[in-house]
């Protein structure tokens, strides 16, 4: 076992690595709303962000956007930028030849 | 014995029973929560003041816990029993075999992942309530037919390695035979798709 012979399972490390940071979620939400002193209740994304959103993510703030204010083709424009930016990340690694095989 | 080997065994024992403690004590301290009354719960305090087993009871009383517990099992059954149907032989098609386009659908499945959920989700319900399957079980076994695209790719990757096949088995266009090769060696992984796909993680 050594490195290129792990390097299909690198990659798939590093992939699914990127774009489950890019979509960091639940954990942001759920911090922020136990922070906000807000256990229950409060309505959708009332919490996220707490306090100043200082703990926005993208995608919170895509789904803030998109079902708190309802803007829409706002939201829609967040979404598109952040799957150019996981393709872009993912093309670029796989331009490594040893990471595709 | 040797003194060497004795210090080395208390060393390596004492790590292993720190970390176990440390992984232990929020199994611990949830099963001491369940014994609280509900305003303890909320406080920080670790041990109970006063023991409540009868919280228990409410909680079946309150809840149809089995008949939820009987969901999740037909769901965890089904879904990873048809995840692994579709995703096995996609992922082996796209690490052992050659054909034209393997690459581009190699990458448009990973793309399957790079939408985050809350942008699916809305889409996704409207799709399914015109279905007229909204409120069953279906809309979140049903998918699993086509595959996952996480357990796709991290199959393919998996397969593609050196240690699941000999590598001077030569690149082949179409399966020949049998291909048991595949069990044995790539076990492992299709045991952590499988089990790594019983809550969605992301599914499309």
């Amino acid at each position: 076992m050594t490195l290129p012979s792990i390097s299909p399972v690198l990659a798939f490390a590093a992939i699914t690595g990127i774009i489950g940071t890019l979509q960091y979620f639940t954990q942001a939400a759920v911090a922020a709303s136990v922070a906000s002193g807000q256990v229950t209740g409060g309505g959708i994304s009332d919490t996220f962000g707490y306090p100043e959103g200082s703990t926005f993510t993208y995608p919170l703030w895509l789904y803030v956007v998109g079902f708190r204010y309802h803007v829409l083709g706002y939201a829609n424009v967040l979404a598109v930028v952040l799957f150019v930016v996981s393709m872009t990340a993912t093309v670029l690694l796989r331009r490594f030849k040893e990471f595709t095989r | 014995m040797t003194r060497r080997n004795v210090l080395l065994f208390v060393a390596r024992h004492a790590i292993a029973i720190a970390l176990s403690v440390m992984f232990l004590a929020p199994v611990v301290f949830l099963g001491l929560t369940s014994f609280m009354t509900s305003d303890q719960t909320l406080t920080s305090q670790l041990w109970p003041t006063s023991w409540h087993p009868e919280n228990y009871a409410e909680a079946f009383a309150k809840a149809p816990l089995l008949r939820y517990l009987l969901n999740t099992l037909l769901y965890a059954a089904l879904g990873t029993g048809f995840m692994l149907l579709a995703s096995v032989p996609a992922a082996y098609g796209l690490a052992k075999l050659r054909w034209r386009g393997r690459s581009v659908t190699m990458v448009a499945i990973v793309c399957m992942m790079m939408l985050p959920p809350q942008v699916t989700t809305v889409p996704l319900y409207l799709f399914w309530a015109d279905a007229g399957l909204t409120g069953s079980l279906w809309p979140l076994i049903l998918p699993m037919l086509a595959g996952d695209a996480f357990s796709i790719f991290l199959l393919r990757q998996f397969l593609g390695t050196t240690t699941t096949a000999p590598s001077s088995t030569p690149p082949r266009t179409r399966p020949t035979g049998p291909c048991r090769w595949a069990w044995p060696a790539s076990a492992p992984c299709i045991t952590w798709s499988g089990t790594s796909s019983a809550p969605p993680p992301c599914s499309p």
